[in-house]
């Protein structure tokens, strides 16, 4: 475990990670540092030539992770107007994915400590959760609706106006 | 790899989701998949809605306050309510999130809102009575008075802040009365309703 120990502030260094489903990764290590779990495992000489095993996240939601990272790592400081707004578009477009993705990354995201993408994960999840109807969140995010009827109606009753205006009331609920 | 060690890993693979929080993809996601589609048409379908049901507590607060602090106005506001009809879990973290109307200045819930004041019977007059203080003069069942009521229903009504009540005091002619959180906008498109729904026939 002190194959790259020599200097943890290096940015040119090379950090290794690996999928709970075996796959590995490079990333540079100012990259891994946008990681909190990382960057811990990093000051504590634990990545090696081996990679940093991350026992909950698989290649995919990873590999995604890895191009956050590498390119907001890239981009810390410093940035012109220009760069920021590149940057945000950036950010618009990797976040434009379907709801399996969308929950991965918010999943490993908050495991692995990378604020940024939480906060971009989390406001996506939000958007889409916007101007639909209970029954259409249960629809986009595969819910299993629990209530028992007699709960369901009481809420149906209780909302009936607030969705009135545009909903016909069989959408409700 | 032969069909039978296929439908094992696929099956050994959703064993393994209901034991861990977080879903793990098979190495060849797209190929493994398809087969268990084409196989276990109940378990494929399991497998893919289980997903946001798992999602951790905190996590779905942290959507759910996104969503919550991203509105404060209706129609939009409706957002919050439809998120609280979603399931338990979703409608429980909302409930807890949305604070009572005299805390955020935001309505909310319809039910925060309640024609409670409910009348009294009165024995000696044999009719529904409520107490508009004077401002209301013409029996009607138009007459309301909406109350702001906390998460539980209040029980004791005498201690309930009355927030809008609207009553006839002659022909074609109305009093209004209204305080925070209401504001003259909502309290007249209110009162207004009323005309169309009859709030106290309810």
């Amino acid at each position: 475990m002190a194959a790259a120990t020599d200097d943890a502030g290096d940015s040119n260094e090379m950090i290794r990670v690996v999928s709970s489903d075996g796959e590995h990764f490079e990333m540079p290590e100012a990259a891994a540092n946008l990681s909190l779990v990382l960057r811990h495992m990093i000051e504590d000489d634990c990545a090696d030539a081996a990679g940093i095993p991350l026992a909950v996240v698989a290649a995919k939601p990873l590999a995604k992770i890895v191009d956050y990272c590498t390119k907001h790592a890239a981009k810390s400081s410093g940035l012109t107007i220009e760069e920021a707004e590149e940057l945000k578009r950036f950010d618009a477009e990797f976040i434009e994915v379907d709801t399996d993705m969308l929950y991965d990354l918010l999943v490993a995201a908050d495991f692995m400590g990378v604020e940024g993408l939480s906060k971009l994960a989390v406001q996506r999840t939000a958007d889409l959760i916007k101007g639909k109807t209970p029954e259409q969140n249960r629809e986009t995010f595969g819910i299993v609706n629990d209530f028992t009827p007699e709960e369901e109606e009481e809420i149906c009753k209780e909302n009936e106006w607030a969705f009135q205006i545009t909903k016909p009331p069989s959408r409700l609920c | 790899m032969s069909f039978r060690s296929v439908i094992q890993e696929v099956k050994g693979e959703i064993g393994a989701i209901s034991r861990r929080s977080f879903r793990s993809r098979p190495h060849r996601p797209g190929r493994v998949r398809r087969v268990a589609a084409a196989v276990e048409p109940d378990e494929a379908l399991l497998r893919q809605s289980c997903c946001w049901t798992q999602l951790p507590p905190e996590l779905l607060r942290e959507v759910l306050a996104r969503v919550e602090e991203s509105e404060g106005r209706w129609p939009r506001r409706r957002d919050v309510v439809a998120c609280a009809g979603v399931c338990r879990s979703w409608r429980g973290i909302v409930r807890e999130i949305v604070r009572a109307p005299e805390a955020s200045g935001k309505l909310t819930f319809p039910i925060s809102l309640k024609q409670n004041k409910s009348p009294r019977w009165h024995e000696h007059l044999q009719c529904w009575c409520l107490n508009f203080h004077g401002r209301v003069t013409v029996a009607s069942v138009k007459n309301f008075q909406l109350v702001a009521s906390d998460e539980s229903g209040s029980t004791n009504q005498e201690h309930e802040d009355v927030i809008l009540q609207f009553g006839k005091v002659g022909k074609d002619m109305f009093t209004m009365d209204y305080r925070y959180p209401i504001s003259a906008f909502q309290a007249f498109a209110i009162s207004l309703s009323s005309f169309d729904t009859k709030i106290a026939c309810e």
